[in-house]
């Protein structure tokens, strides 16, 4: 039986997950990533904000690539970039259960799905104990947090404060959860409070539900760096999904894809990068065809607020960074599928010891080939060599295409009404 | 067009290269597996189970009718009440005696009332200094073990600290196994343990993982997971008395579904098989199939495949009896 080394589970993680069409950190790390202007501009960032003295609105970065093209695998590279420049990561996958037009719900879902760097578990649970009072980072998050123009609601310093000080560990826990977008009851910040004998420099109200958000993940921004940690990246999925919602939420998801890829100058994110995939073909279906260009920001403005003529204004940004800010995916050249082929036949000898012969790659393409295609037709073949020696495979493919129209199941999930929180964050 | 593999050479497959291998290893694989045949299911429960058990695995079988398989909070209950959590407890206790040097022929996690008690009596040692001694490297492997999440490293080292000094002394762990197992989810058992958290959709699969490292920790080659989903798909409620899943609740499992395939690299001695029927391969968004959920159906689905043959090693194949050969 084969020795199994490191390398060796390795190149087999990587090639189970490359199977599946899936790229996991195994595989992007011994594929590497072909978009060489994509990783500059993201590294380049990542240095912006580790190097950066001067707090400056978020940073973010819209990529496009039809199925296949390796957005998913794109933003697994990124991800393992990110952990190993020391900053916290969170995959996100835009769907019903996490609508972009609900700030809220993709703030948690960033917490829920939050990788800490060389830690297993939930983020908060595991950042929070590395705050350590002592240290100069803390001091400066600190000081931050207690400034009375920092657009925080004062329960954000009192909540700091209590956590800092207070022994009661049920407390602190319930702090943390506070942070990452659950409530609390103010009656138990104020006892904390009491007990550190801080009642007299906090004075707080709830502030309401759809301030919240935005002022959390400002706090958790901060607290990430007192942490020890460089800044948040958060890597976003799947954004043409949101082709399936009613047309209000699609403009309500315009103004929140600006928020988040820093095209808001009037609110500033530091220390937040966001990577954001679309299909490339989400411009013209949807921005055209569905005409939201044309009706997008009138149904916002329809609602005659301060706060839909704000979003208003931030879903056009939105749209205009679809149509003309996004990065497009480079194709992969023959030259370079060529080399991914000899480094997949070089990784499929060493991870199952086997002699991988060469086949017909196919890599004169017909037009209705992609990167995904290549890699699974080619494991898919090398399988059925090694399993069935004495067979000859003929490898076939059914093209699979996306398909934009709208689901009324996503629909219920906040719709066409103003769906405003108007009920305290806490109680 | 439908592939039909035979089931003893999936099985084969499965046994060489992922219970007897891969998964072995350290590996992960969520497989999909479609008998086409109703009654082949059960046939593949019971020789994956088989196969399982001789290569040191633990087996949990999940069933949809009986389990939300929509919320991984249920699933985790589900593999968690199929674990003999002192058991393990004692086996790390045991293993790290052994590794301290003191005397443990013959002491089994299973063969004593009392291992503290035994392992002293065989080593002339009062059970509350074995365990004083082994405070060190529990503090070290388990206490501090960033592989494992908070809580569950907490959890695990208070099951290794709850065993008890003598024979027919109260056991005082059992909150913390109710509180993973599911039978009694409120935080205040385990509040005396400093765990302040229920287990719920957004932590469980870091206890998952956990889990998994914990079971290789332990000894055990890792877990197999048998779920059969195939009540799923049904369309109309049957109303007896099992669950059903309405669109939303579907869509949420296959959601689920996905969460364990696109983490499958942070997940360590895991193979998971789900066992859906004939209904999940619809590709039609309008039924109830994997096509009402393209993440899910784009990730598994076979569009790349030979004319003739099907590799076993494909996330999803369809299962025929190998009588029928």
């Amino acid at each position: 039986m084969m020795a199994i080394t490191r390398d060796t589970l390795r190149f087999r993680r990587a090639l189970e997950a490359l199977r599946n069409g899936v790229p996991n950190k195994d595989a992007v790390a011994v594929l590497g990533c072909n978009q060489p202007e994509v990783e500059r501009e993201f590294a380049r960032l990542m240095s912006r904000i580790a190097e950066s003295t001067v707090p400056e609105s978020g940073l973010g970065i819209l990529v496009a690539g039809d199925f296949g093209a390796g957005k998913s695998h794109l933003l697994e590279y990124l991800e393992n970039q990110a952990l190993a420049a020391n900053f916290v990561c969170s995959r996100v996958v835009i769907s019903k259960e996490t609508p972009l037009f609900n700030l809220e719900k993709v703030y948690k879902a960033a917490i829920d799905n939050g990788k800490v760097p060389g830690v297993t578990g939930q983020m908060i649970q595991e950042i929070a104990p590395k705050l350590d009072p002592r240290s100069d980072d803390y001091a400066r998050f600190s000081s931050w947090a207690n400034s009375e123009d920092n657009g925080l609601s004062r329960i954000f310093p009192a909540t700091l404060a209590v956590h800092e000080r207070s022994s009661d560990f049920e407390l602190q826990n319930e702090i943390r959860w506070f942070w990452s977008g659950e409530r609390i009851h103010l009656a138990r910040v104020r006892d904390g409070l009491r007990s550190i004998n801080q009642s007299h420099v906090y004075s707080f109200k709830s502030p309401p539900a759809r301030q919240l958000a935005p002022q959390r993940l400002r706090f958790m921004l901060d607290l990430v760096k007192a942490a020890g940690y460089r800044g948040w990246v958060i890597l976003m999925d799947e954004i043409e999904l949101v082709s399936k919602y009613s047309l209000f939420q699609r403009a309500r998801s315009y103004a929140e894809l600006a928020r988040w890829m820093g095209q808001v100058p009037d609110e500033a994110y530091p220390g937040l990068l966001v990577v954001g995939t679309v299909n490339v073909t989400f411009a013209a279906e949807v921005l055209v065809e569905k005409e939201d260009r044309d009706k997008a920001v009138p149904k916002l403005r329809a609602k005659q607020t301060d706060e839909y003529n704000i979003a208003a204004a931030r879903a056009e940004s939105g749209m205009r960074m679809i149509e003309r800010d996004v990065r497009k995916l480079s194709e992969p050249d023959d030259t370079t599928l060529r080399t991914v082929y000899e480094r997949l036949k070089d990784i499929y000898s060493q991870g199952y010891g086997w002699i991988t012969p060469d086949i017909n790659h196919g890599i004169a393409r017909d037009g209705h080939h992609n990167m995904r295609s290549f890699v699974r037709r080619w494991i898919n073949e090398w399988d059925l060599r090694r399993l069935y020696p004495d067979a000859q495979p003929e490898i076939e493919e059914t093209e699979i295409r996306f398909d934009y129209k709208e689901d009324t199941t996503f629909e219920k999930e906040g719709g066409d009404a103003d769906n405003a929180q108007h009920e305290d964050a806490s109680h | 067009m439908t592939n039909v593999l035979s089931l003893r050479k999936w099985l084969d497959v499965v046994t060489s290269e992922y219970l007897d291998g891969f998964i072995k290893d350290g590996g992960a694989s969520i497989k999909f597996a479609v008998p086409m045949d109703p009654d082949l299911g059960s046939k593949v429960v019971s020789e994956i189970s088989d196969l399982g058990t001789r290569l040191n695995y633990l087996v949990v079988r999940v069933n949809a009718s009986d389990t939300g398989v929509h919320l991984p909070q249920e699933i985790f209950f589900k593999v968690a009440e199929q674990i003999d959590w002192r058991f393990l407890a004692r086996r790390v206790i045991i293993r790290l005696a052994g590794e301290r040097g003191y005397k443990v022929e013959g002491i089994e996690p299973d063969s004593h009332d009392s291992i503290l008690g035994a392992i002293g009596e065989a080593n002339a040692l009062d059970p509350q200094f074995v365990l004083h001694g082994l405070r060190p490297r529990l503090q070290d492997e388990v206490f501090r073990n960033s592989k494992l999440s908070k809580d569950f490293r907490i959890a695990m080292t208070q099951l290794c600290e709850t065993e008890t000094f003598s024979p027919g002394d109260g056991y005082k762990g059992m909150p913390l196994i109710d509180w993973l197992k599911g039978t009694n989810r409120k935080v205040s058992g385990v509040r005396p343990f400093y765990i302040y958290n229920d287990i719920n959709r957004t932590n469980a699969r870091y206890f998952f993982e956990s889990l998994l490292h914990w079971l290789r920790y332990v000894g055990l080659s890792g877990l197999v997971v048998l779920m059969d989903t195939s009540r799923v798909t049904l369309l109309r409620n049957p109303r007896d008395g099992l669950r059903f899943y309405n669109r939303p609740a579907a869509m949420d499992h296959y959601e689920v579904l996905r969460e364990f395939i696109d983490a499958t690299d942070r997940l360590e001695g895991c193979l998971m098989v789900v066992l859906p029927n004939v209904e999940f391969l619809d590709t039609e968004d309008t039924g109830k199939g994997f096509g009402m959920y393209p993440a899910l159906m784009l990730r598994i689905i076979d569009e790349v495949r030979d004319r003739t043959l099907v590799n076993p090693m494909s996330s999803l194949v369809r299962l025929a009896d190998s009588t029928l050969e």
